[in-house]
């Protein structure tokens, strides 16, 4: 038990990492392979809030989040925007150059030592009848869920989530719609770097801070988008669950080194019973 | 209200539009016609603010509209319903509706739904079915009803008769006159220059991306040129 509740602290993670990829995915039609390294800037630079400014971890953390907007926003609008007319094999390897120029540039304003990162909350763990929570797992998995909620709810249901989803499905004719079209893919930008910083910010204290941290993570997002149809919302947070708590059986039962084969071997299993994903519809096999 | 006058466009190094004038007077139908590739489109795309042209002058209701954004010809009830239709197909027939009145803030958007349900019956049917699973001609009807929710002053239609049985071309052009019996004035672009003479009061015939020839609808149908180069008599 408790090691699938450890498991399910990780899948948070995954699910909100996913949860960035999918809402840029199903808004501007593009796979982020940025999106761990952006989320790893956020990290430090909230580290550098912490530590060199002293701030309180609330206010780092806010103020971190105020820059993963910015950070997203300005990355769309200096760069993505241009190519929002490009081949999407172009536009894909954009974001793999983004990757390595943020993760170069992290090292050489940070450097490449790990360095320890604190948690959001400290405290003894509580028992809830079998299992050990922290504090901070709590906290983990409220925020997750949290996020995911506001997300699908503003995406389903509101003004701004109807324009999110007409601009990616016709760019022309939501132009005449009146919607600003590249405003909107902005936003979405901005929101994909803010989920992104979260799942920086709740794994830097697991695996210490360093310029590495996101690279599996990253990996794992991904699965658990895919796992989860690549469209759907609770469909990446749910894919970040199954996996989170599947790689953590495998360490444990079977040996850590080959978690990331069987989780990869689960992935391809799924979806060669259902191709589309979990929770994907028909709508996973979107225009080619 | 609306006056083009000698408008140029440019692809690249195509010259879509070379010198285009047109007027579209206060509630009534004007016709854009002309055969594949004559500039039709890309005359309503400079009306619509989608691509600036180089050359020439634009204005609604005698304020020029060339710095304008797209968003902002939406507002001055300046409404495109494009080509192929273009409905949303991911979204509901009732979302598509919806965001056809994304630019408004009133409070009569449901009773505009309303009344597009009593040109087009049929949307009401299928308020929640997905837009893509539509017939066209059902997505035709879905287009024009989306640019109707956005209250438009001047509607620009282009080839809404595209791929759709004589039948229901005949049913949506009467519609079109209905819209325009209430005040909207109509530009209305067609391969079917039969049917779009028959219900506009002045037309424009588009050649090479200029205009060729213009006129009443009645004259011209019964001008000999063309009636040999445009309705195939
Ligand atoms: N996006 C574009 N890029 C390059 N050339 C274009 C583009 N759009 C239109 N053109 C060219 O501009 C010219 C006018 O095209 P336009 O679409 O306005 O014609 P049309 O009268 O609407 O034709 P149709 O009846 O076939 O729709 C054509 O030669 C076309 O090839
Ligand atoms: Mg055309």
């Amino acid at each position: 038990m408790q090691i699938i509740v450890s498991g399910l602290i990780f899948g948070c993670i995954y699910g909100l990492a996913a949860l960035g990829l999918v809402l840029i995915y199903k808004t501007t039609d593009l796979v982020n392979f940025a999106q761990g390294e952006m989320a790893m800037v956020t990290t430090f630079v909230s580290f550098t809030f912490l530590s060199q400014f002293e701030m309180g971890y609330t206010t780092s953390f806010l103020l971190a989040l105020l820059f993963a907007a910015v950070f997203g926003a300005i990355v769309h609008q200096g760069i993505m925007k241009r190519l929002q007319s490009a081949p999407p094999l172009n536009q894909l390897v954009v974001t793999l150059g983004l990757f390595m120029v943020f993760n170069g540039l992290a090292g050489l304003i940070w450097g490449h030592k790990p360095a320890g990162y604190p948690q959001a909350i400290k405290g003894d763990s509580i028992k809830m009848g079998s299992v050990f929570f922290t504090p901070n797992e709590i906290f983990v998995m409220g925020i997750t869920l949290t996020l995911m909620l506001i997300f699908f709810v503003i995406f389903r249901y509101t003004k701004v989530g109807l324009a999110m989803r007409a601009s990616a499905q016709d760019i022309k004719a939501s132009q005449l719609m009146g919607i600003k079209v590249t405003n909107v893919f902005t936003a979405t930008w901005a929101v994909g770097a803010i989920l992104g910083g979260v799942a920086g910010m709740m794994t830097a204290p697991i695996t210490f801070l360093d310029t590495h941290m996101m690279f599996d993570v990253l990996i794992m997002a991904f699965a658990a988008a895919v796992l989860g149809g690549f469209l759907s919302l609770p469909g990446a947070v749910v894919g970040g669950l199954i996996i989170g708590v599947f790689e953590n059986l495998i360490a444990f039962y079977l040996s850590p080194e080959l978690k990331l084969v069987y989780t990869f071997l689960l992935i391809i299993i799924v979806l060669y019973i259902r191709p589309q994903g979990i929770f994907g519809g028909t709508q996973s096999v979107k225009k080619v | 209200m609306l006056r083009l006058n000698n408008i140029h466009a440019f692809y690249g190094h195509v010259h879509a539009l070379r010198g285009v004038s047109l007027e579209v007077p206060k509630g009534k139908i004007i016709s854009l016609l002309g055969g594949n590739g004559a500039g039709k489109s890309s005359t309503l795309n400079i009306i619509s603010r989608l691509i600036q042209p180089k050359e020439g002058s634009y204005e609604l209701e005698g304020t020029s509209m060339l710095r304008k954004s797209a968003g902002e010809m939406v507002k001055h009830g300046v409404i495109q319903c494009p080509e192929n239709r273009r409905v949303f197909p991911l979204l509901t027939v009732e979302e598509n509706l919806k965001i056809g009145a994304y630019i408004r803030k009133d409070k009569n958007i449901k009773s505009d739904m309303e009344k597009v349900f009593t040109y087009f019956p049929r949307l009401q049917e299928r308020l929640q079915q997905k837009a893509g699973t539509l017939s066209g001609g059902e997505q035709q009807m879905l287009a024009i009803g989306r640019s109707l929710m956005g209250k438009p002053k001047l509607l620009l239609l282009d080839e809404p008769s595209l791929g759709i049985a004589p039948i229901l071309v005949r049913e949506i052009f009467k519609i079109i006159k209905e819209i325009n019996d209430e005040g909207t004035a109509i530009l209305l672009v067609e391969q079917n220059a039969h049917m779009a003479m028959e219900i506009s009061d002045y037309s424009y015939i588009l050649e090479n991306g200029r205009v060729a020839l213009e006129g009443n609808s009645k004259d011209l149908k019964d001008n000999d040129e063309v009636r040999k180069l445009y309705l195939g008599a």
